[in-house]
């Protein structure tokens, strides 16, 4: 029973020691007239889908989109569920958990499940199911 | 094997075949994983008997049905659950590690149980017929609640609409519940093969037994460890 809860304090030290720095979070507000948003909405805690996702959108953007992050028209932005006025935030969209959504002033997409669901096994079909939402949803103007 | 079975949901127009594909998917993706080994053991440590080990692999599914189907109510009869879905998430994979340590090491009988009323259910759990087989149902009902970020998507987010939407109704997270079971079921009986071919050659049968329910308790609590940790390290 010591050896085991000496393994058990061992593990818990050694998961403090290795903390990864808290990600920083945006201020969750809606996207100005003319701009596009893409939000991943995350907790402090991140598994791997959840990693692979933020990656995946966040690289996409990078490459394809590199332009409109660049002049404002586009933003990223990761915002902390365990943040009260976050979470009440996301309340007027239906999200109480980790979510990706694409927001217009007046239009809301949500890739939750599609992100969730090609993550990992097929990620070419998240990247382009991402662009061809921002392409559907930047051809309204 | 989860890219084709994606693609094969993708392509499904029954509903209750893609609720228990969305089942399949669910138990392969990483985080169900790792808790399913340690249920996948639990479930095969009577490896003695290939049917033992298939009826408590059903039981442990069974469980699992059962809390599917009581969470999904109040959404199918459109009550507002938000509170509930953001409970259910927020707590579930922070909760899976020390449920995982805690069963572990009452295994070992390491952890007196301090209430009187979960004690009598354990003494009740010991002493009960050979042919019980109430742990695995427990473990089912208990593991099923225990949403992870990926499986609260998968059962909040894709399985649920489903629900609502279709005829079929409450037997989608039942064949949802099927389908997470299957993977456990099928590894469950792989190792009772496996454990037969291996245990012709142990006398002591009765001894193996003890062993071996040692050696569940050990993964029970190493991936409970795991899990913990991975927690910790963004808190």
């Amino acid at each position: 029973m010591k050896n085991f809860l000496a393994i058990l304090l061992l593990t818990v030290a050694l998961s403090a020691c290795q903390r990864k720095p808290a990600f920083v979070a945006s201020e969750p507000k809606m996207p100005e007239a003319g701009q596009t948003a893409v939000y991943y909405f995350r907790t402090n805690f991140i598994c791997e889908t959840c990693e692979a996702v933020e990656d995946i959108v966040q690289d996409e953007l990078d490459s394809k989109f590199a332009e409109e992050l660049k002049s404002g028209k586009l933003v990223f932005r990761q915002l902390n569920l365990n943040d009260k006025e976050t979470a009440d935030f996301a309340l007027q969209f239906d999200v109480v958990f980790k979510s990706l959504l694409i927001l217009k002033p007046d239009t809301v997409i949500n890739l939750t499940n599609e992100a969730f669901l090609y993550a990992l096994p097929n990620p070419g079909k998240l990247r382009h199911l991402l662009v061809e939402s921002l392409e559907a949803v930047n051809s309204e103007d | 094997m989860q890219q084709y079975l994606t693609n094969l949901l993708d392509q499904s127009a029954f509903p209750l075949w893609s609720a228990f594909l969305l089942g399949v998917i669910t138990s392969l993706g990483p985080c169900t994983l790792t808790t399913n080994i340690s249920v996948v053991a639990f479930i095969g440590k009577e490896a003695q008997s290939r049917g033992r080990v298939f009826l408590g692999g059903l039981v442990y599914t069974l469980g699992r049905a059962v809390s599917y189907f009581l969470v999904a109510l109040p959404f199918y009869f459109g009550a507002e659950a938000l509170n509930l879905t953001a409970f259910l998430t927020h707590y579930g994979e922070m909760l899976i590690g020390p449920l995982l340590i805690v069963v572990g090491v009452v295994m070992l009988d390491w952890l007196p149980i301090p209430f009187p009323a979960f004690s009598g259910l354990k003494t009740k759990l010991e002493h009960a017929s050979p042919s019980s087989f109430w742990s695995h149902f427990l473990l089912g009902l208990v593991f099923a609640l225990a949403f992870c970020s990926y499986s609260g998507v998968m059962y909040f987010g894709l399985l649920l609409p489903m629900t609502i939407q279709s005829s079929a109704g409450l037997l989608l997270p039942v064949a949802f519940a099927v389908g997470t079971g299957i993977s456990v079921i099928l590894f469950a009986v792989l190792i009772a093969f496996a454990f037969q071919a291996v245990n012709r050659w142990f006398v002591r049968i009765r001894q193996s037994e003890i062993w071996l329910r040692r050696v569940v308790a050990v993964v029970f609590i190493g991936i409970g460890i795991y899990q913990l940790g991975r927690v910790l390290v963004f808190l």
